[in-house]
């Protein structure tokens, strides 16, 4: 464990004691969507058509949705676990989604650990990204998606994604936990069609 | 030649490639996990097709929103496509997407930037 379990916010003790605070945190900040633990490829499926459900009763335009949809998949993406390729920790595997309704649009959040020495390549990405406007974007996309990339070059290729359909630079986070990890949070927000 | 069916799931798109109707569709949704190895048997039927295609291939692409490796692989599609183009066929690629989806228009325009070949964006 990472974390300090004797600090009080990460501990809630006794029976009964999670479910109120928890509904009352997800409808105060209009969180239509929570999920923790590994994202494996069937559970991006089932995340889709419960956020299709979600969306609706949101009273979300399909155009809407369907922008959502596209900024979800990819923002999983960077969150998947591949059990296949893959060498990772539990620990490293579990994530975070978090899908929060707000007047003018829809925030889609993912977090995960990596390791320490991961953050400045993909910090180096994201700033790049977040540096080109729509038509530098576009340029770079067509030019990923004609070479022949390699993992790498497909994180790119979606972190471009999620730029141009949110039309918004890539808000991300990365909180030192401890000498070996880091807290990465991605932000993409979808403007309400 | 034998045509290759796929029946669309959650995760992959509907597949139709008739010779012998000389109907060639791919719609739906694209997140599979393993987009190589879908996406395989389209190129290997296109590959097979191509040793003696019809005198006319129109191929339609209808999709709803599909994940990064998938944009890959349909590029490989395009490229056998154009490959088959470029040696003298008549082939054609129509994308097809929904009026309001500027998104998937936007994808169309991506990649008919980076190919040869007669490459039509049709509204919805």
């Amino acid at each position: 464990m990472i974390f300090n379990t004797n600090d009080k916010n990460y501990h809630i003790s006794g029976p009964l004691q999670f479910s109120y605070p928890c509904f009352i945190d997800m409808l105060s900040n209009n969180l239509i969507f929570m999920y923790r633990g590994i994202v494996t490829s069937d559970l991006v499926t089932h995340v889709l058509q419960i956020m299709e459900e979600r969306l609706e009763e949101d009273k979300a335009s399909k155009k809407t949705s369907k922008k959502v949809f596209n900024v979800m998949v990819e923002c999983l993406r960077n969150v998947y676990f591949d059990e296949i390729s893959e060498e990772k920790s539990e620990f490293e595997a579990t994530a975070i989604l978090i899908v929060k309704s707000e007047e003018d649009g829809y925030l889609v959040s993912t977090g995960n650990y990596l390791k320490n020495t991961e953050v400045d390549a993909l910090k180096n990405r994201l700033d790049k990204i977040n540096q080109m406007d729509g038509e530098k974007l576009k340029v770079y996309y067509q030019e990923l998606l004609a070479s022949p990339v390699a993992e790498k070059g497909l994180s790119s290729l979606g972190m471009i994604d999620i730029a141009r359909k949110s039309k918004q630079k890539i808000a991300y986070q990365f909180q030192t936990v401890n000498e070996f990890f880091t807290f990465f949070t991605l932000e993409a927000k979808v403007i309400k069609k | 030649m034998r045509n290759l069916i796929i029946e669309p799931t959650s995760k992959t798109p509907k597949i139709i490639l008739n010779a012998d109707v000389n109907v060639f569709e791919i719609s739906g949704r694209s997140i599979p996990e393993d987009s190589v190895g879908f996406y395989r048997k389209v190129i290997d039927w296109i590959d097979d097709y191509s040793k003696n295609p019809n005198p006319k291939t129109n191929f339609k692409f209808q999709l709803e929103y599909f994940n990064t490796s998938s944009s890959k692989c349909l590029l490989d599609v395009f490229r056998r496509l154009e490959k088959m183009y470029k040696s003298g066929n008549q082939v054609e690629i129509t994308w097809c997407y929904d009026a309001d989806d500027e998104d998937m228009k936007e994808t169309g325009e991506d990649y008919k930037a980076l190919l040869e070949v007669p490459f039509e964006l049709v509204s919805i």
